[in-house]
């Protein structure tokens, strides 16, 4: 019996190993077609930022030697305002939005006070509502309150237009702890906004993080209102920058435009290297939003 | 007798009345006071209702509610209200009636750049499916291990902006002198114009989307489909159903879910998102590029030293508004309705 009980597993992982290599050989085949089409991009962008202008055109899909270091530099000098401005927006965007979202969210889930259920539809309703509208009468808003072109028409935007979605979230996430786990503290004494500290805030952190990578996402490859709200060079994120940089004349140094290019994905990467399964996870962390 | 019996319930219902009242004034009372643990006849404890706590938590949620009032609501009523007026540079507004909408109807570039998103809308929804059939692949493979890996692999373009592949794609097609210009030109002895023949233009848009493998809802239908409990594999694999018949009967129906979530977003992103168009924008292409979104963007913020058209921007902003929230609602009722 004991034995039947041994061999079974093993006679079954035998068949397995017998059927896995025809079936999942075609499987991994196609995976590569796919993967090497998708990083076919990146490939070519790596390639070409160590290379003279000359030969990012005449051989494109090769790497070349000696490679070219000082493309680098170069890009480094044009590109830096943007980057470290838009490092300043996207952690001001970052920190804000989630301390504001989540502070309503612990309130809304688990405090009382007056018309909390109606503001709380007021933010609610703002999900299932279409933004395409508001381009234009932000912008016209935007210039009136005389904060364009600086580090506010970024973030202010960002907290009202982002945040019903995350409040939601986190008012959910709240609610589904205990009531007693708060009301022991209370009884202790302990003031709100202590609680909140120790307790609330520590016990959403995976939430928070999830919503830090999506924000960091968002800012780093907003486009469209950056480009419309900040017109004054020293004041553009990196995208707009970008775009800029490719139809001027620096755009006609290849190799330097690349490592341009390549150096604008920095910070995600070092995001990705450090927190794989959270920016995964922050990938798809807005997809509820209906 | 039966009208007796009519009689007194019209009766009763007639004494029950100021009751009832009483009973919905009481819930409208609860809603706004936040006093629902209340029962009728109980005291409000006013202290609880407008104390210290009840002040901290209101300002806890004060911000939020503040910003997204400013912030979201009031551009979101100003596009209702100006999309009827006359808009100067300044800011200024006129009222004009349907003036607004009379110039958007009348424009014929409207009808074009609507022909334009259909082209788009139909072909995202076509493309959705190989990020399915790649999620399917993959989650098919027998090693967790490698199935991972790929999963990891495909999320690694996302560190790059998604600006900097569309500047890449439009340097590789090049406007003069491009690397996949002249490869065309090579082998098929003519050389095409990707990005400035307007017959070109939209199928160059929709082939810098290869592999049409979005990491995003790959992650989203992985989720989905590792969701469901083994036994449902066994069972398939037991009664020997083949790899296409597994597809269409079991692993489609099971991310019917996920698959509508993906839907709603590429219907609402179909009709309203420009970006991409935007950065592939030339004046030669002008007919074929133009999607009633990037339409609304050009009249408020024009390329040269054409003034800007706020009111007509301001319409078709609402027009678009409308449309997509019926598109969406029609969505979520076609979700609820075969849920």
């Amino acid at each position: 019996m004991n034995t039947m009980n041994n061999a079974l597993p093993i006679a079954k992982m035998a068949g397995k190993k017998r059927r896995w290599i025809p079936h999942d050989i075609g499987k991994n085949i196609y995976m590569w077609l796919v993967l090497i089409l998708m990083l076919l991009p990146l490939y070519i962008l790596l390639i070409s930022s160590f290379k003279t202008s000359a030969d990012v055109l005449n051989h494109f899909f090769v790497p070349t030697f000696p490679l070219v270091f000082t493309n680098f530099p170069k890009a480094w000098e044009i590109i830096s305002p943007y980057f470290l401005t838009t490092f300043y927006y996207a952690a001001m965007n970052t920190v804000i939005t989630t301390l504001v979202s989540v502070l309503a969210g612990y309130a809304f889930g688990k405090l009382r006070f007056p018309c909390r259920k109606l503001l709380f539809m007021c933010l609610f309703a703002k999900m299932f509502l279409p933004t395409v509208m508001n381009l234009v009468p932000s912008f016209m808003l935007a210039a009136k309150l005389g904060i364009l072109n600086t580090v506010w028409v970024i973030v202010l935007f960002c907290v009202g237009q982002s945040q019903p979605y995350w409040v939601f979230v986190m008012k959910t996430f709240v609610e589904q702890q205990p009531k007693e786990l708060f009301e022991s503290m209370r009884l202790d004494g302990a003031s709100e906004l202590r609680i909140f500290a120790t307790l609330v805030a520590p016990l959403l952190l995976p939430m928070i993080s999830l919503m830090a990578i999506n924000l960091v996402l968002f800012s780093w490859n907003d486009f469209v209102w950056p480009l419309v709200t900040l017109t004054e060079d020293s004041k553009r994120t990196i995208t707009v920058g970008l775009y800029w940089l490719s139809k001027s004349q620096v755009g006609r140094d290849y190799g330097v435009l690349m490592s341009g290019y390549l150096l604008s994905a920095l910070p995600l990467v070092v995001v990705f290297l450090f927190g794989m399964k959270a920016f995964m996870k922050g990938l798809t962390a807005g997809a509820i939003k209906i | 007798m039966k009208k007796k019996a009519e009689g007194v319930k019209l009766h009763n219902s007639g004494r029950n009345l100021p009751a009832a009242l009483k009973k919905i004034g009481l819930k409208i009372r609860n809603y706004v006071l936040d006093t629902e643990e209340v029962l009728p006849g109980q005291k409000i404890r006013w202290k609880r209702v407008f104390g210290l706590s009840a002040l901290v938590a209101f300002l806890f949620a004060l911000p939020a509610i503040v910003t997204n009032i400013i912030f979201d609501w009031i551009p979101m009523f100003d596009g209702i209200i100006k999309a009827f007026c006359y808009v100067d540079s300044r800011g200024n507004s006129y009222f004009v009636g349907l003036q607004n909408f009379k110039n958007v109807f009348s424009d014929p570039i409207l009808y074009k750049s609507i022909g334009n998103m259909l082209f788009f809308f139909v072909f995202n929804l076509l493309l959705m499916f190989p990020t399915i059939i790649c999620t399917v692949v993959m989650f098919r493979m027998k090693s967790a291990k490698v199935q991972y890996v790929y999963r990891v692999l495909l999320c690694l373009p996302m560190v790059v902006p998604s600006l900097v592949f569309t500047l890449l794609w439009i340097f590789v097609f090049g406007y003069n002198f491009g690397v996949l210009t002249d490869l065309a030109e090579r082998l098929f002895g003519h050389r095409y114009n990707f990005l400035g023949d307007p017959k070109l233009i939209k199928w160059t848009i929709l082939f810098t989307g290869i592999p049409w493998v979005t990491s995003n809802n790959v992650l989203i239908y992985i989720g989905g489909l590792n969701g469901i409990s083994e036994s449902v594999w066994d069972a398939a694999k037991m009664d020997g159903v083949g790899p296409i018949r597994k597809f269409f009967s079991l692993e489609l129906p099971l991310i019917v879910g996920q698959f509508k979530l993906v839907l709603i977003g590429v219907l609402g992103a179909s009709i309203t998102s420009y970006s991409t168009q935007l950065l592939y924008y030339n004046a030669a292409v002008h007919d074929s590029i133009m999607t009633p979104g990037l339409l609304m963007y050009y009249k408020a913020f024009p390329l040269t030293t054409v003034p800007s058209d706020y009111g007509y921007s301001y319409a078709l902003g609402l027009i678009l508004f409308v449309v997509s929230l019926f598109l969406s609602l029609l969505t979520l009722k076609f979700v609820k309705s075969s849920d």
